[in-house]
């Protein structure tokens, strides 16, 4: 027993006593809610209902729907925010070195609250006549697109607002693992006669490895769970089609009184998305030993 | 010499508490807890508060604390929190009818039926108003809110568009309405503004086509199962809405458009007419051309002659919670009956241009404007008053599968398909 052991219980204490209370306990309750069935009423017993829960959502033709989608809106994601993150921190770390401001530019939309950029898309997405994109489309002559009511088109535009919120993120973690590469082994490669896309491409993208990795986390776990911003701009709609299963938890649990469902599905997210966190970070630390 | 002026000081508060409660025996007070949706800049809430000062007049022991909230989804997450957990207000508001019955049936909420004893009070209300929150025939009996209003919906119109287009006389049929669409197209005028992405305002556009054409008993068939969404004349409701968009009835892209969009567009003379409810009345009386605007009753079917009484009118209630001891269910009531007693309620209609449920009122034309005449007509021509078809329903779900089904069918869908949705719902459960 160290002779600090007390101090290091009574500094970690509060932490740990409000994640138990905040995170812990509701997680473990949600778990135990999923085998139940609860109409929200206090007077009305829960009825344990075993696995019920757990066929009637995975029976469900709206969850699997939410499931498509969720994937789709992940896998965009990943590509284009580590894309755009990694692209634009390479420009500006190795052919634009004069623009590194622009780098706060970038992040701008990060520390944007998710509700206010989810409404501001959503206007720009908007049909004739106040849509912002329809609008500027119109002076080209391109007829108004009804973004937002066709179900792969209002996927794609969520992606796309929760893409431009979220680059700035992983461009800075690029930025900040870029400027970990060895200067010298750049120096050396240009001495060996490496142009710049080769330097890129044999030194700095391998150096980075770790920090993609990181990122491509990030974004899987991050948007797996993903709630307001489609919540926001469709709800859910048109006619249920784009719901994730998050936003679908929401409405099982709080509009119908599903209750146990909705802990099914709460369930459900928590395990994918601790599954997902296990492989990735089993898969990062496989390449670490590389 | 601190100290003795510190005790001093301290015993001279704890005699002034003491002694200020008379000969020294405590006073029990009794907190009602309200909860509504009139709160903030609300121009209802003046009206509330005068109502709770003159109760606590007659009631020096009553605090009456009022936890109202404006925003839909804070008032619904209250209210869900208080019937998880039991910490229900002791009266609180709510749009839903049938969807309470499943409270009703807990004993959650309380029959006020004895309330009823009341003669003077009872018989000021338009005939069969608490039929609306009558649970018998769902398996609990009684009635089960006060009523806070009857909110009729009539279609509101631009006079001076439809004059453009050359309709003299607003069309009391469907094809009399079809015609008045052709003839607003042809003058490049937007005939009807709706805002789809608000799923309830093709909700209440289905309730009416329901009603006109299936009869308002169609709807509490459906909630009580003796008839299915997938019924012939049901799939006819749907195939309407889509072909009056085939018609050209509404905006293109109009299923993107909100509610406040619809409105400003409408109310800006983008477009000729809206369905809407009387809670409109207000933002229409407001506008310097309100004169402009005038309301109709939403067309019937030559077909159904015998529906074209059937309105949709939307009753809105106060429940009360269930447990509560003798004295502070008393008290619970008697407030309800002073917010909806003939002198308040009289207050609501004359300064804030509201409809009222009760009809003992004695108004005269003056105290109404014109687009609340025509709203208040929807009473007089009735035979029969419906509410939300997602009323009806004891699953929630139900109704909001509806309306997204009608969104649905709209972009694409069959009207088959539509209805096979909702009655698919049903049938999952």
């Amino acid at each position: 027993m160290n002779k600090n052991t007390g101090l290091i219980i009574s500094f970690l204490f509060p932490a740990l006593a409000f994640y138990v209370l905040m995170a812990l306990i509701p997680i473990v309750y949600s778990l135990y809610f999923a085998f139940f069935d609860w109409p929200g009423i206090h007077t009305v017993p829960l009825k344990f209902v075993g696995f019920g829960n757990f066929v009637k959502m995975f029976t469900s033709p709206r969850f699997l729907l939410s499931l498509k989608n969720v994937a789709w809106f992940v896998f965009l994601n990943v590509v284009f925010q580590t894309l755009l993150g990694y692209g634009i921190a390479l420009l500006l770390g190795t052919y634009l070195r004069g623009f590194k401001q622009f780098k706060l530019l970038f992040f701008l939309p990060v520390v944007l609250p998710m509700t206010a950029t989810s409404l501001l898309w959503k206007f720009i997405f908007l049909p004739n006549p106040t849509g912002v994109l329809n609008s500027l489309l119109s002076l080209f002559g391109v007829d108004a697109v009804a973004w937002l009511l066709d179900a792969q088109t209002a996927m794609n535009c969520i992606a796309a607002a929760n893409i431009w919120q979220g680059f700035g993120y992983h461009l800075i973690i690029a930025f900040a693992a870029i400027t970990t590469v060895s200067t010298d082994m750049i120096e050396a490669a240009t001495i060996d006669g490496c142009n710049r896309f080769q330097r890129v491409m044999k030194i700095i993208l391998p150096s980075i490895r770790n920090a993609i990795m990181i990122s491509i986390i990030l974004n899987v776990t991050g948007n797996l769970k993903n709630f307001d911003i489609v919540f926001v701009m469709t709800e859910g709609g048109p006619n249920n089609l784009t719901h994730v299963p998050s936003t679908l938890m929401y409405v099982e649990a709080f509009k119908y009184d599903h209750y146990g469902l909705g802990s099914a599905i709460a369930a459900f997210i928590f395990a994918l998305s601790l599954l997902v966190t296990g492989v990735s970070t089993k898969l990062l630390g496989s390449k670490e030993n590389v | 010499m601190k100290r003795i002026g510190a005790l001093l000081l301290v015993f001279s508060l704890l005699s002034a508490f003491v002694f200020a409660n008379g000969d020294g025996e405590s006073t029990q007070t009794i907190t009602l807890r309200m909860l509504t949706r009139t709160a903030g800049a609300d121009p209802a809430v003046p009206l509330w508060e005068d109502a709770i000062a003159e109760f606590q007049a007659l009631h020096p022991e009553v605090i009456i604390q009022d936890d109202s909230v404006n925003q839909e989804a804070a008032y619904s997450n209250i209210i869900k929190t208080g019937f998880a957990t039991g910490n229900l207000p002791n009266f609180f508001y709510d749009g839903g009818t049938v969807g309470m019955v499943k409270y009703a049936k807990e004993g959650v909420i309380q029959d006020i039926s004895p309330a009823f004893d009341d003669a003077e009070w009872y018989n000021g209300f338009a005939e069969g108003t608490f039929d609306n929150w009558k649970f018998d025939s769902f398996g609990a009996p009684g009635y089960y809110a006060f009523p806070h209003a009857m909110s009729p919906e009539a279609i509101v119109y631009n006079k001076k568009l439809f004059a453009q287009a050359g309709i003299e006389k607003t069309p009391e049929t469907w094809n009399e309405l079809l015609v008045a669409i052709d003839q607003l197209n042809a003058a490049g005028i937007v005939p009807w503004e709706m805002g789809g992405a608000a799923l309830w305002r093709t909700g209440h556009l289905h309730n009416y086509i329901m009603y006109k054409w299936c009869g308002v008993q169609k709807a509490i068939d459906l909630g009580t199962r003796q008839a299915k969404w997938t019924d012939s004349d049901v799939v006819e409701t749907f195939q309407f809405i889509k072909d009056l968009k085939a018609r050209g009835a509404f905006r293109e892209n109009f299923e993107g458009l909100d509610y406040d969009m619809e409105k400003s567009l409408f109310l800006a003379g983008e477009s000729a007419m809206v369905l809407n409810g009387v809670w409109f009345a207000g933002e229409v009386s407001a506008l310097e051309n309100s004169e402009d605007f005038g309301t109709f009753h939403f067309p019937y079917f030559e077909e159904k002659p015998e529906f074209k009484g059937h309105m949709v009118c939307y009753p809105e209630g106060y429940y009360v919670k269930a447990g509560m001891d003798e004295e502070e269910l008393a008290l619970t009531i008697e407030f309800l009956k002073l917010w909806t007693s003939k002198k308040i309620q009289a207050r609501k209609v004359k300064e804030l241009k509201m409809l009222s449920p009760r009809v003992d009122l004695g108004l005269t034309s003056e105290d109404l404007n014109e687009v609340l005449v025509g709203y208040s007509a929807v009473f007089s021509d009735s035979t029969m008053l419906g509410s939300d078809i997602a009323s009806y329903d004891p699953l929630s779900e139900v109704g909001d599968q509806a309306r997204n089904s009608v969104i649905g069918m709209l972009l694409g869908q069959s009207a088959e398909e539509a209805a096979a949705s909702v009655q698919a719902v049903i049938d999952n459960n």
